[in-house]
């Protein structure tokens, strides 16, 4: 059995329990016959290899130090304790291209790109009889691969929603270009006032009685309205299949972006109910998943406040 | 909107600063401590010498646990191009307004950080 590289040699140990790999072996030992490679590989990334996390074995290899449980597993010596397995092998740079930052070295860099397009409607009223208003429509789409303001400390990793905008891989940046986190793409808006017509100079019960007045009069009417489509997120799929820096997305089978309404099971509020959960599924190691950044979109947005005070007229 | 999301004077001001070898800080408590007067202060600034020199920086540092920041040597200026076309038409006392806005931004700022860096998939043994 040949291996082409680190991912088929991962896939080859997670398929077969007996499995031994003469990469893994060549990385971890320095021998490609040494078993005792694989046999390390396996204790060290046990969950990595049920979940797929092909990513997390990456690091965990590359960051592996010569311990006294390697020296009695035979791939490396007492004389080499503390030293990077992967130096002493001779392959330095194979998984990392900056080993020696262990801690992270954030990089500012220009490759963002954006677009927008946005279609308004308005209508307003100057106000007249007492009566004005102004409502408003926009149809829109934002479209980009990040959406919020980079700071040299702010990388966003792992699974929170920011972490989507961070590179799923830094040559290729068009993976995480898609609908902006703001992305709402029908927003009604409204503003309205009434003067209530009762009372003194009004066309109903105009009338000189101060007690009257001081009831029916100087009511009105106002508010504002803001109906808005949610807001898209991301679904990821809980495991580090393409970096470990962030989690792959989800995969969802048959899924449009749509899917998702308000359902309550035993007093708990899910967005996907439990046929709409069992979609889901984590994407082969190696593999981005088939959602991607943004792809849901949360429920949506309503807020209305309505007042009548009175105006003292 | 799609727009420069950041603050162009934050990274000249705090971002750039405060990269590696960007700033040295020298400081001489003793001078005060002791009951140096202010007008005696010239020939201590003076005597101040800086721990490292910019060329220490020349060379990555060999090794380091805690997160280094670093800018790109292409670093590009962000550019916003917007494009608008409005129609607006009063009678009476009502007015219909009907706006269209396009943007595109390119070179925005972004952060990554590469370590725990993308799997590399094309590694041959």
């Amino acid at each position: 059995m040949s291996e082409t590289n680190f991912l088929d040699a991962f896939n080859k140990i997670r398929a077969s329990s007996s499995y031994n790999s003469p990469l893994i072996n060549l990385i971890m030992s320095g021998n490609a016959a040494n078993n005792g490679g694989t046999a390390r590989f396996r204790a060290l990334n046990t969950t990595n290899i049920t979940q797929g996390s092909v990513g997390a074995a990456a690091v965990v290899v590359s960051q592996k130090t010569c311990v006294a449980a390697d020296v009695t597993a035979g791939i490396c010596t007492n004389a080499q304790l503390n030293q990077r397995l992967l130096d002493l092998n001779g392959f330095t740079y194979l998984l990392q291209q900056y080993p020696q930052f262990t801690g992270g070295l954030n990089v500012f860099d220009s490759n963002d790109y954006s677009n927008y397009n946005g279609l308004q409607v308005i209508f307003k009223r100057r106000i007249s009889a007492g009566l004005g208003f102004q409502f408003a429509y926009t149809l829109s789409k934002s479209k980009d691969n990040r959406s919020w303001d980079p700071a040299l400390s702010g990388v966003s990793t792992g699974s929170v929603q920011a972490a989507s905008s961070t590179p799923f891989d830094l040559r290729d940046r068009s993976l995480n270009y898609t609908w902006s986190d703001f992305d709402r793409r029908h927003v009604f808006q409204g503003t309205y006032t009434y003067d209530l017509p009762f009372g003194k100079n009004q066309q109903f019960l105009n009338t000189s009685n101060a007690v009257v007045n001081q009831i029916v009069g100087g009511w009105l009417f106002s508010g504002t309205i803001i109906k808005q489509s949610g807001r898209p997120f991301t679904v990821y799929s809980g495991v580090n299949t393409l970096s470990n820096v962030v989690q792959s997305t989800a995969d969802c089978n048959n899924c449009d972006r749509h899917m998702g309404s308000l359902v309550n099971e035993s007093g708990r509020n899910f967005w996907f109910d439990a046929s709409d959960r069992a979609k889901f599924s984590a994407p082969v190691p190696g593999s981005i998943g088939n959602t991607g950044r943004n792809f849901f979109i949360a429920p949506v947005y309503f807020s209305g406040m309505h007042r009548s005070p009175r105006n003292g007229r | 909107m799609a727009s420069d999301r950041f603050a162009t004077f934050l990274f000249g001001s705090f971002i750039f600063q405060s990269t590696p070898g960007n700033n040295v800080l020298v400081q001489n408590s003793n001078f005060g401590a002791s009951g140096g007067l202010y007008r005696n202060v010239g020939p201590i600034i003076g005597g101040l010498v800086p721990p490292s020199q910019p060329s220490a920086q020349q060379q990555p540092i060999s090794f380091n646990t805690t997160s280094n920041n670093v800018i790109d040597p292409d670093l590009q200026f962000p550019q916003i191009h917007e494009w608008s076309a409005s129609f607006q038409r009063e009678f009476k006392r009502n007015v219909i307004e009907v706006n269209y806005i396009g943007k595109h931004g390119v070179h925005l700022l972004e952060v990554t950080t590469l370590i725990r860096r993308t799997f590399l998939p094309a590694f041959q043994e």
